[in-house]
């Protein structure tokens, strides 16, 4: 008798957790993608026409800027900075609250903003695996489905080496990577250092072979322990370490040098072509009515050139970068169709 | 020496001490809510350390990671329920012994325990620091393979009688981790389309689902079975009326000793090497303790069951920054967070912290130092408190919060309603588990160690063009082996030998 209730009970619950996640999983079908076919693009390129003049109705509450990474990460500093800049001056004096939605490298952030009403209350912390996950991944939103309010960090790609490899300069290691396979470790599997490291081979005809880590501070010990021949990182996370001589930087992708770190050329000096880097910005769903995106479009354009903000960052040692709203979603449209030829390359491992 | 000194000067401001004591209270009581724990509440607290001192809001921090590896124990013994993975195996022999009627010394085990394998650790990061973070870059792709081995091999010695169960619950564990993103490949395995899979089994919901949800289930079981529940609750009532933790005495401070000892080493070992990590360390521990006691009844309510996870999860903390402030590597996702904390208020990890700003740098050692030995009373004073309210209640009302505890803390892991999914389909697979007396633990271990030895098996193959030699032509790749083969064979040979002294007696 006791035995029938118990398992009763539990068949109950079971069904309850299927049911439970039958209803998560169908609440994330319906993509929006299908029926927006990138509007944005368009609708993105003259905010500046409207003057951002406050919507009559918004906003009535907080707004949610959803990160999609853990808490205490990069992105999430970086958002968190912006959200304390804004304080209760901007939006009418409502605030700016962070959610974090970390998984699925970013993918289960970016679905919750896509899912979320287009009522301009819920924004996306917007990185370059925006742009990543729609080329390599199976998702159910599109880049188009997104469009950008300011970009306020680049972080760019740097190559580096571990301090005992037989090669100290660029030329130096072109010249190994010829002759033989490099080793190169990335922070996982289609990340954007792992994409520039293909985009770089490809451009000097080299071959690649990867070690992917889970973060990339794996990948920084293995790159200083001499685990690996070479590693695609970014500036930022490379600064004290190139500093203290336990790695070695070789070339970055920015147009000018870094002044932290100044004796590392850029990878056109070295008669390269790469500028690439990872970005962050912020953006909303594409069909947020005209009068509400051009309003967060003004206010966060206000926040993200204030002085406090800028001071934060620089305090924060995050290397601030501004766009505005109509560069940016230009410049993440361009970055996303220079990597679609490697998509065929990427897929396949 | 000087900057010792003047580390002692920065930790001895008002303010940073204040900080350092709120931070361990702030630690014990996240640790003891299954679902919160130090990662997740330093990383909320970050952004309110923007507008601290430095030195305030690094004691707040240091605070926090060092009382929450201790706090997540009090949950393990009293409700079988760890606060923090890092308290999984407490409740093995925690938990029987609270049964008994003796939490107020099962908690006095873990919590000297933890006091001990803290300032053993905090004295490593001390003294030892960057010698030590010279030997952790030796580990390499085939080195972590091995560690891993090393990991799982530690289940042999846990098996008991039953190898057979043992090994089913390890492929299991092994299977689900290979759910998520494949990662050499990026291939989707096990995902069934839903991307709240595309990384894996959350280890938390799971965590709380195998020891939460099932030992809910199981209370749920015994209302039903004796309907006479009065009695139940007045014999509750009669036997806890009042906890108080008892810390070991002489004597038996003197019995685990050893046991102190060698978990310790243990925990500032696998501390050290980044990204091996706590769980690990507790297995290792508690197979290390039952291979010097093999005579105890382990899992009955053994203090040295309780002290030897205890003394290695505490180790780990304070070493896990050794290859940070060396290196400027953080040993782990806590580390990584004091390393976000640090940057934020202007300072660099890695030599230069050393150099340039030695206060700071030994303003954080020392303030390790110090959290250990102020978690002490404070502990006591907590789960004094805590136990007697705790165990007073009724068992079903406590059922209840707890239920409410388990959703919220898998929830609050990621923000996602999908791990409460993830967490009651564990509590589940625990009952069962539980019903056929099927070791938890071996699957817990698996399917952690799964992932590590999965991408740096693909890893040391791409690095040694897929020749396997590479783990046996370095030195401590070949150590780590030797090490697994003793773990497993050891046993093996012993129950040979048994067997044969018996054959002709017989």
């Amino acid at each position: 008798m006791n035995k029938k209730f118990v398992s009763i009970l539990l068949a109950g619950i079971m069904v309850l957790a299927l049911a439970a996640c039958g209803n998560h999983s169908s609440s994330t079908a319906p993509a929006p993608s299908s029926a927006a076919p990138a509007p944005s693009s368009n609708a993105a390129r003259e905010p500046a026409a409207a003057d951002g003049a406050k919507p009559a109705n918004f906003p009535k509450k907080n707004i949610t800027i959803i990160v999609p990474y853990d808490a205490g990460g990069g992105v999430d500093i970086t958002t968190r900075l912006v959200t304390d800049a804004a304080g209760k001056d901007y939006f009418d004096g409502k605030s700016l609250i962070v959610e974090n939605r970390p998984g699925g490298g970013a993918v289960v952030g970016h679905t919750a903003v896509a899912n979320a009403d287009p009522d301009g209350y819920t924004l996306l912390a917007y990185t370059s695996a925006i742009v990543n996950n729609p080329l390599l991944k199976e998702v159910t939103y599109e880049l188009g489905d997104f469009k950008t309010l300011g970009m306020v960090c680049f972080d760019p790609e740097i190559l580096t080496v571990p301090a005992s490899a037989p090669y100290k300069t660029f030329d130096e290691f072109i010249a190994y990577a010829k002759e033989n396979t490099v080793k190169l470790a990335t922070p996982g599997h289609s990340t954007a250092h792992h994409i520039a490291a293909m985009q770089f081979a490809k451009e000097y005809g080299l071959k690649f072979e990867y070690l992917h880590n889970d973060s990339s501070a794996v990948q920084l010990q293995q790159l200083m322990g001499g685990h690996c021949d070479a590693a695609f990182m970014a500036v930022g996370e490379t600064v004290s370490a190139i500093n203290d001589g336990t790695i070695i930087g070789l070339a970055m992708g920015d147009e000018n040098r870094n002044p932290n770190i100044p004796d590392v050329p850029t990878f056109k000096e070295c008669g390269g072509t790469m500028v690439s880097g990872a970005f962050r910005g912020f953006a909303c769903r594409a069909d947020v009515p005209d009068d509400i995106y051009n309003y967060l479009v003004a206010e966060f354009d206000k926040i993200i050139t204030s002085d406090k903000f800028i001071q934060a960052m620089n305090d924060a040692a995050i290397p601030y970068s501004y766009r505005n709203a109509a560069d940016f979603q230009a410049y993440a449209e361009s970055v996303s169709a220079s990597l679609e030829p490697l998509v065929p390359e990427l897929k396949a491992g | 020496m000087s900057g010792i000194l003047a580390g002692l000067g920065a930790l001895c401001q008002p303010m940073t001490l204040l900080a350092l004591f709120g931070g361990v209270v702030v630690g014990l009581i996240v640790g003891s809510l299954p679902g919160l724990n130090d990662s997740i509440t330093m990383a909320v607290l970050i952004p309110v350390t923007f507008g601290m001192e430095p030195g305030t809001a690094i004691g707040l921090l240091v605070g926090i990671y060092c009382a929450s590896a201790c706090g997540g124990s009090v949950p393990s013994i009293l409700l079988k329920i760890p606060g923090t993975a890092s308290a999984t195996v407490t409740a093995y022999d925690g938990y029987p012994m609270s049964q008994k009627g003796k939490s107020g010394e099962a908690l006095g085990y873990a919590i000297s325990a933890s006091t001990f394998g803290g300032l053993t650790s905090a004295f490593v990061l001390l003294f030892l620091s960057p010698f030590l973070a010279r030997q952790a870059l030796r580990f390499g792709p085939p080195e972590y393979f091995m560690l891993a081995v090393l990991g799982m091999s530690t289940v042999i010695g846990m098996a008991g009688n039953n190898i057979a169960k043992n090994v089913l619950a390890m492929a299991v564990g092994l299977v689900l981790s290979c759910v998520g993103m494949s990662p050499q490949t990026g291939l989707n395995r096990f995902t069934f389309g839903i991307v709240n899979l595309m990384d894996g089994i959350s280890l938390v919901p799971m965590l709380i689902g195998l020891f939460g949800v099932t030992s809910i289930l199981e209370v749920i079981e015994t209302i039903k079975a004796k309907p006479a529940a009065k009695d139940f609750v007045e014999n509750v009532k009669e036997n806890y009326q009042k906890v108080k933790v008892v810390l070991p005495d002489k004597e038996m401070s003197k019995r685990l000793l050893p046991i102190w000892a060698q978990s310790s080493l243990i925990g500032n070992v696998i501390g050290i090497i980044p990204g091996a990590g706590m769980v690990m360390a507790i297995f290792m521990a508690y197979d290390q303790a039952q291979r010097r006691r093999p005579s105890l009844p382990f899992g009955t309510g053994v203090p040295e069951g309780i002290a030897a996870p205890e003394a290695a999860n505490n180790a780990v903390v304070a070493s896990s920054m050794v290859p940070l402030l060396s290196l400027g590597v953080p040993g782990n996702s806590t580390s990584a967070l004091f390393l976000g904390a640090l940057t934020i208020q202007g300072l660099r990890t890695g030599p230069t912290l050393f150099r340039d700003t030695p206060d700071m740098a030994y303003m954080i050692i020392l303030g390790f130092i110090l959290a250990n030995i102020i978690m002490l009373p404070l502990s006591i004073a907590y789960c004094n408190v805590l136990a007697t309210a705790v165990l007073r209640l009724k068992r079903e009302i406590l059922s209840g919060i707890v239920l409410i505890l388990c959703v919220t803390g898998a929830f609050a892991v990621a923000n996602s309603a999908f791990n409460i999914c993830v967490m009651l389909f564990f509590g589940v697979v625990g009952y069962f588990f539980n019903k056929y007396k099927i070791p938890q633990s071996s699957l817990i271990l698996a399917s952690i160690l799964g992932s590590m030895m999965e991408s740096n098996w693909t890893q040391s193959m791409v690095y040694a063009g897929g020749s396997v030699s590479v783990f046996f032509t370095r030195p401590l790749s070949l150590i780590l082996f030797v090490l697994s083969v003793i773990c497993i064979g050891m046993p093996l040979i012993n129950r040979f030998k048994a067997k044969k002294e018996k054959t002709p007696a017989a």
